[in-house]
């Protein structure tokens, strides 16, 4: 059975500092959710309390309904794979998997049954008998997977599971824990700092910075409408390119440093003349384009990936770092000025003091013109 | 040109390097062994040229094997070491099971408690002679608050075994807790917690997870506690001299005995062959059961 998570008001201090402020978070039954940010930003902490492992400063954490902020690990009806595994070193793979139910004195049958059936799903039948020691990195964290589904909880968590794995094995191992969860359907709570992990896997993406949620939105509302200027930097590859302006319209900013006014794909409310931060997606910088105003970049590095191409360079008349993405193979772009267009619907405007995105969600829009 | 060194000139490198820390490791470990196996061959004494050493063949050898002294004296040891050695794992254990949380103050604590080791074992075998002292001892003064009568703790066979076997416990137990501590130091915490979400209590978790995870270092701990035990000398020399009668003569007071007093150095070393065939045995055994050095358990 699959169980809801609800973090009300979840507060960690270490001594005088605040890691976790007022976290209010709410996991259906069943759903994928990826808390991500920068290193240190309180999401392992938020993780290790919800898991019974850290304690909290202020606040409540039920999960399916019972509150379990004063119970024991144990006691949560949870699981937990951590980064490095923690495997067992002195045990063979069948006895890490059956420990926890060892400890509550399960039928011998039971407990054969069910590492039978968690090594079947995840591949590690031939597996059984031998040491952590003996397995590879990919190995040993289906060995840890195995030892959380053997336990049969409403609530996965998984602290940054594939960071110890080299590229190809994670992208791999990704694909069969999306499996995976489509398969159990159980309540996954996934910390990670790997944002292709976050727009991949999740169901909702919980962006995190010094402790505070910034926005908590599926994957596309996310990258499409972050809620502000952290979120913009953080989701998304290449990063957004972020420029100062002034808004000149409601539907135009300017970059001085620059002298381009860029169209936008919605109208701000907001004063003319306001101090303004335009982001402009990589993917939104367009060669060869028609119509409307162009930036002139001038190119250092071109990075061709196969499909695509990353052109790394500078603003030409502010030197502001610019980057750009486009399709196909334009390597021999580099050292060379070129005029991209600018595709308003990868356009995005903060306000330079709160930086808060200017530009309304569609909903909120035809909420204020009704 | 760029220069590929062959295969076999790398390997010379390596020996090049290596070989003087191997002669001196040879010179240092196996030279005196090998002296001390070669001097049971000869009847020597203290003050007589080397050269007038007289070959004598196996007959040390046999001397010693039939002689019902070195039998007992090897008992002696053997009890010794089980009971001492036995008590120090034990309270080590514990002892660093209990201490090694992150206390305040314990830092403190923990240096308090390793001190008995940096005391050299004639300073503590002249203290414990003091403290068991029938007369003046404390612990007879102790004792008679109680209204317990005194006790000729070093007088009577058995009290002097159990006092030997004490004071080797006060100095020694500090070893086996700072190698439990570091050991228990370095399991990897996400382990522990991975246990605890697993239903681990206290006590399943120091079972099950801990004391196997530092199995490796319980070895190497128990095996040089036993190589100490079975070497024990200064201590007993000072508190006992392996009196009264026979009661707490270990097999190196006897094999001293025979040397110095006996003035019998080819039996004596004879003695020695014994003592470190039986110590080699046991560091055989202990390390078959884990041996630190294999590849590691607790590696990840």
């Amino acid at each position: 059975m699959s169980a809801g998570v609800e973090l009300v008001d979840v507060t960690k201090r270490f001594g005088g500092n605040t890691i976790v402020e007022g976290i209010n978070l709410a996991a259906a039954a069943g759903e994928f959710i990826v808390l991500v940010g920068a290193s240190g930003c309180g999401k392992s902490t938020t993780l290790r309390m919800i898991a019974g492992l850290e304690a909290v400063s202020g606040g409540r954490i039920l999960i399916g309904g019972r509150d379990v902020t004063a119970a024991r690990p144990d006691q949560r009806d949870i699981a937990m794979v951590f980064q490095n595994y923690a495997l067992y070193p002195h045990m063979s793979v069948a006895e890490n998997m059956s420990f926890a139910l060892t400890l509550t004195s399960a039928p011998k049958d039971e407990i054969r049954r069910r590492v039978g059936e968690a090594a079947r799903i995840l591949g590690i039948e031939d597996l059984l008998d031998r040491k952590p020691r003996a397995l590879s990195g990919g190995q040993r964290q289906r060995v840890a997977m195995g030892r959380a589904i053997v336990r049969e909880p409403s609530v996965f968590l998984f602290d940054e599971p594939l960071s110890n794995l080299d590229a190809k094995l994670r992208a791999q191992m990704r694909v069969e824990l999306a499996l995976l969860h489509r398969r159990l359907g159980k309540t996954t709570l996934y910390v990670t700092h790997d944002q292709v992990e976050a727009m991949t896997l999740a169901d909702r993406i919980v962006i995190l910075e010094r402790g505070v949620i910034q926005q908590i939105g599926a994957p596309a509302e996310v990258f499409n409408r972050p809620r502000n200027l952290f979120v913009a930097g953080f989701i998304g590859s290449p990063v957004m390119n972020l420029f100062e302006g002034r808004l000149v319209s409601p539907d135009t900013v300017e970059l001085p440093g620059a002298q381009v006014r860029v169209r936008l794909s919605a109208t701000i409310s907001a004063p003319a003349g306001k101090a303004v931060i335009l982001g402009i997606r990589p993917q939104g910088l367009l060669l060869g384009a028609d119509a409307g105003p162009r930036l002139r970049m001038r190119v250092k590095v071109a990075e061709f990936l196969g499909t695509e191409t990353v052109l790394n360079g500078t603003l030409a008349g502010s030197g502001e770092t610019l980057t750009a993405s486009l399709n196909g193979d334009h390597g021999a772009l580099a050292d060379r000025e070129v005029e991209l267009a600018v595709d308003p619907v990868h356009t995005h405007v903060f306000d330079a003091e709160t930086k808060l995105n200017l530009i309304q969600p569609e909903k909120e829009r035809s909420d204020e013109t009704t | 040109m760029a220069m590929t060194p062959a295969p076999h000139s790398s390997a010379r490198t390596a020996w090049f390097f290596i070989l003087p820390a191997a002669i001196i490791m040879l010179a240092a470990g196996l030279y005196p062994v090998i002296s001390a196996i070669r001097l049971g061959f000869y009847d020597w004494s203290m003050g007589t040229p080397w050269a007038q050493a007289r070959w004598t063949g196996w007959t040390s050898f046999q001397i010693v094997f039939g002689d019902p002294a070195v039998w007992r004296s090897l008992w002696t040891t053997l009890k010794f070491a089980a009971v001492s050695v036995s008590a120090e794992m034990f309270l080590g254990v514990a002892l660093a099971l209990a201490l090694e949380g992150n206390i305040r103050g314990m830092a403190f604590f923990r240096t308090l408690f390793i001190l008995p080791m940096m005391v050299a074992p004639i300073a503590v075998g002249l203290t414990w002679r003091y403290l068991f002292d029938a007369q003046f001892g404390p612990i007879n003064a102790l004792l008679a608050v109680f209204g317990v009568a005194a006790k000729g703790w070093l007088a009577d066979e058995t009290l002097a075994f159990a006092a030997i076997i004490v004071s080797d416990i006060w100095q020694w137990t500090p070893f086996v807790f700072i190698m439990v501590i570091a050991g228990l130091a370095s399991i990897d915490s996400s382990v522990l917690e991975a246990a605890r979400i697993d239903g681990a209590r206290w006590w399943t978790l120091t079972r099950r997870v801990k004391l196997p995870m530092i199995a490796h270092v319980l070895a190497i701990t128990l095996v040089m506690r036993l190589i100490d035990a079975f070497r024990v000398l200064e201590v007993i020399y000072v508190l006992t001299f392996g009196g009264p009668g026979d009661s707490t003569e270990v097999l190196s007071m006897y094999i001293y005995k025979t040397a110095f007093i006996g003035q019998k150095l080819g039996a004596a070393s004879a003695i020695s062959v014994l003592l470190l065939a039986v110590v080699m045995f046991l560091t055989w055994l202990a390390l078959r059961m884990s041996n630190p050095l294999a590849d590691g358990e607790n590696g990840q």
